[in-house]
């Protein structure tokens, strides 16, 4: 037996006080590592979903510009240098960089112009961008397409490929911008003819607003081959998972592996998607400092009903020889028990419950719950140290009763 | 061994100023058994306090051995209260949650250091000489208020206390119990342990060897009778 048996046998002999501070403090304990634990995971989940379904770093070829003038006449600019990338070399750069890990998805598309015959019948002029369709879809989450994909293999408007098409390394198909199908007067269904070929329009884009309404997006290995550019690309959009790991660093890695090519960052998507994530988990941290007050000041105001109650005992104490110090001692301790506890059922019942409540959160579907060592440590010993802080003020005044409230008769 | 010296004591409450000792001087010497008698508010139990040292005196001082207590310093007060004073209240003061053998052990649990062997035999002797050694492991709820008075002073004695000061020991009690409790004090007295016990009961005064009165915050008169008719 030593001093801390004073508190110890206090708390087991009071077990319905102390199960009901010990229950208070160990719901505030849990629903903070619940949130804690939704917050990140639901952070963390929308990270990777904002990643992979938006590019936020750019690889272009890289081009100069010459100024062309002759006696104060100037005759405009002229690019010179490369005006593909290699589709392969910026495929291998992203595989072998070191933080290659945190590249989701690279898109790689080529533009061209090509004359088109849609159903008017008289050609039009309209951008056509090859691109490869799962990836691009995955970066362009926002696309919401009348009909379907080429790469599906049935929408609304049937079976993507024309039946008549029977070369399965024939084009599936090709999607229209909503400006663009508008001006060849073309709908889901429909064909138009590019270099020579008869292709099926698969979908169009409802209006993004954006340059994709204008253009015509097929196959990238058909655009490819219709215009004599096998493996090239005009740019490549890559989207990375930059949780830890500073954009402008990927982007560096990249352009380092590809001297050929300038590589830049969006910061702004970058910076959007941060705020997002930032936004979350500051509202949930602002919600778990709220509750850890409230539970901090039920500990404190438990604390101090108890001072108030065991004045005697204290009293007693303290004519007994126990001094300030000791009593104060006692006190605090009882507290950090208590958080101790606490915090070590609190993430054991926060973990789970914030499993469970993952489960019902589509955004971060997939993510479950798991017990962390540390963070059970962790738990545990930021608990009791909040619990021995709240019970500073109550054990304090502990500490300065005076002997002689143990006298019935002052 | 104790002595008080002008001491004057008074408490404020609701603008009220009430003097509890007014100018006390009186000494304790060892071995010897006072008996503070008056009627309610006279000051008693603040005398009492003032001498255990629980009572900090507004005016005088109370000295141990010669020494000033006030110049102890709060450590050296709270070593005099751990080793050589011995306080017994009314109403027992147990602790409620610990049983009569870990309340023997009380003042010995001001450390982090573990209570050794001996001293929780020393502890079990002094059950074993206030009659409860068979209810060691009893909380105080179970114990009868003469049981828990007696723990109270095995409490005092297990610390080996120079001084035992008793605030109306038997005052909650029965006569029958009172009267126990005071053959108890009256011999742990003849073992050479010095007794303060501030008393209601005329015929308990009557047993000490320095009899006391006080009335309006001052000692009335002093008498004395012989210990011997302790009722050893």
């Amino acid at each position: 037996m030593n001093i801390l048996s004073i508190p110890l046998r206090y708390m087991l002999r009071k077990w319905p006080k102390t199960l009901l501070l010990f229950g208070v403090f160990t719901l505030g304990a849990a629903s903070v590592v619940a949130l804690d634990h939704v917050s990140s995971r639901v952070a963390a989940n929308m990270e990777r979903q904002l990643a992979a379904f938006g590019a936020n770093i750019l690889v272009r070829p890289r081009t100069d510009t010459l100024r062309v003038g002759y006696g104060g006449v100037s005759l405009g600019a002229m690019q010179f240098g490369a005006r593909h990338l290699d589709e392969a070399a910026v495929e291998r750069a992203a595989a072998t960089i070191a933080d290659r890990a945190n590249i989701a998805t690279v898109a790689p598309k080529l533009l061209a112009l090509a004359m088109v015959r849609g159903a008017g019948g008289s050609p039009v002029n309209v951008g056509l961008v090859g691109v490869r369709w799962d990836r691009e879809r995955r970066i362009k989450s926002h696309w919401r397409v009348d009909g379907a994909y080429p790469d599906e293999a049935a929408g609304p408007a049937g079976p993507a490929r024309p039946a008549k098409l029977a070369d399965p390394d024939a084009p599936r198909g090709v999607v229209a911008g909503a400006r663009a199908a508008a001006a060849l007067g073309v709908a889901p269904g429909g064909v138009v003819r590019i270099a020579g070929q008869d292709l099926r329009v698969a979908g169009v884009l409802r209006p993004t607003g954006g340059d994709d309404d204008s253009v015509l997006l097929a196959d990238l290995d058909f655009v490819q081959r219709a215009f004599g550019l096998e493996g090239k690309a005009s740019f490549v959009e890559v989207a990375a998972l930059c949780s830890g790991c500073p954009i402008d660093e990927i982007a560096a890695q990249l352009a380092a592996a590809l001297p050929g090519a300038e590589v830049g960052a969006l910061q702004g998507v970058v910076r959007q998607r941060m705020h997002s994530i930032g936004f979350v988990q500051k509202l949930l941290l602002g919600v778990s400092l709220v509750i850890l007050l409230t539970a901090c000041a039920m500990v404190g105001l438990s604390m101090l009903a108890a001072v108030n109650e065991r004045v005697r005992e204290i009293g007693l104490l303290r004519s007994l020889g126990f001094s300030r110090g000791a009593v104060f001692v006692i006190f605090c301790f009882e507290a950090a028990c208590i958080g101790l506890a606490a915090g070590l059922a609190g993430y054991a019942l926060g973990t789970l419950a914030g499993g469970e409540a993952l489960g019902l959160i589509d955004v971060a579907r997939g993510a479950a719950g798991e017990f962390d060592g540390v963070r059970l440590a962790a738990t545990a010993g930021l608990m009791g140290l909040l619990a021995t802080l709240a019970a500073f003020a109550p054990a304090w005044k502990a500490a300065r009763t005076e002997p002689s409230r143990a006298l019935t008769a002052l | 061994m104790l002595e008080v010296r002008n001491v004057s004591k008074a408490f404020a409450a609701e603008g009220t100023v009430t003097q509890a000792l007014h100018r006390i001087n009186l000494a304790v010497a060892g071995g010897d058994f006072v008996s503070v008698a008056g009627p309610s508010g006279s000051g008693k139990s603040t005398l009492l306090g003032v001498m255990s040292t629980l009572v900090a005196p507004d005016e005088g001082a109370v000295l141990y051995n010669g020494e000033n207590v006030a110049a102890m310093g709060e450590r050296g007060v709270d070593r005099l209260r751990r080793r050589d004073f011995g306080v017994v209240f009314q109403f027992h003061h147990l602790m409620p949650t610990m049983t009569a053998l870990e309340n023997v052990l009380l003042p010995f649990l001001h450390r982090l250091r573990p209570v050794g062997a001996s001293l929780a035999d020393r502890a079990r002797e002094c059950l074993e000489r206030v009659g409860l050694a068979h209810k060691a492991d009893c909380l105080p709820a179970h114990l009868s208020g003469g049981e828990q008075q007696r723990v109270a002073i095995a409490r005092a004695l297990v610390k080996r206390s120079r001084i035992l000061f008793a605030d109306e020991p038997t005052g909650s009690l029965d006569s029958a119990t009172g009267d126990r409790i005071m053959e108890l004090l009256c011999g742990l007295n003849a073992e050479g342990l010095a007794v303060v016990m501030v008393t209601h009961n005329e015929e308990y005064a009557a047993l000490a060897r320095t009899r006391l009165t006080m009335r309006d915050g001052m000692l009335a008169d002093a008498g004395g009778t012989c210990c011997a008719a302790c009722p050893a």
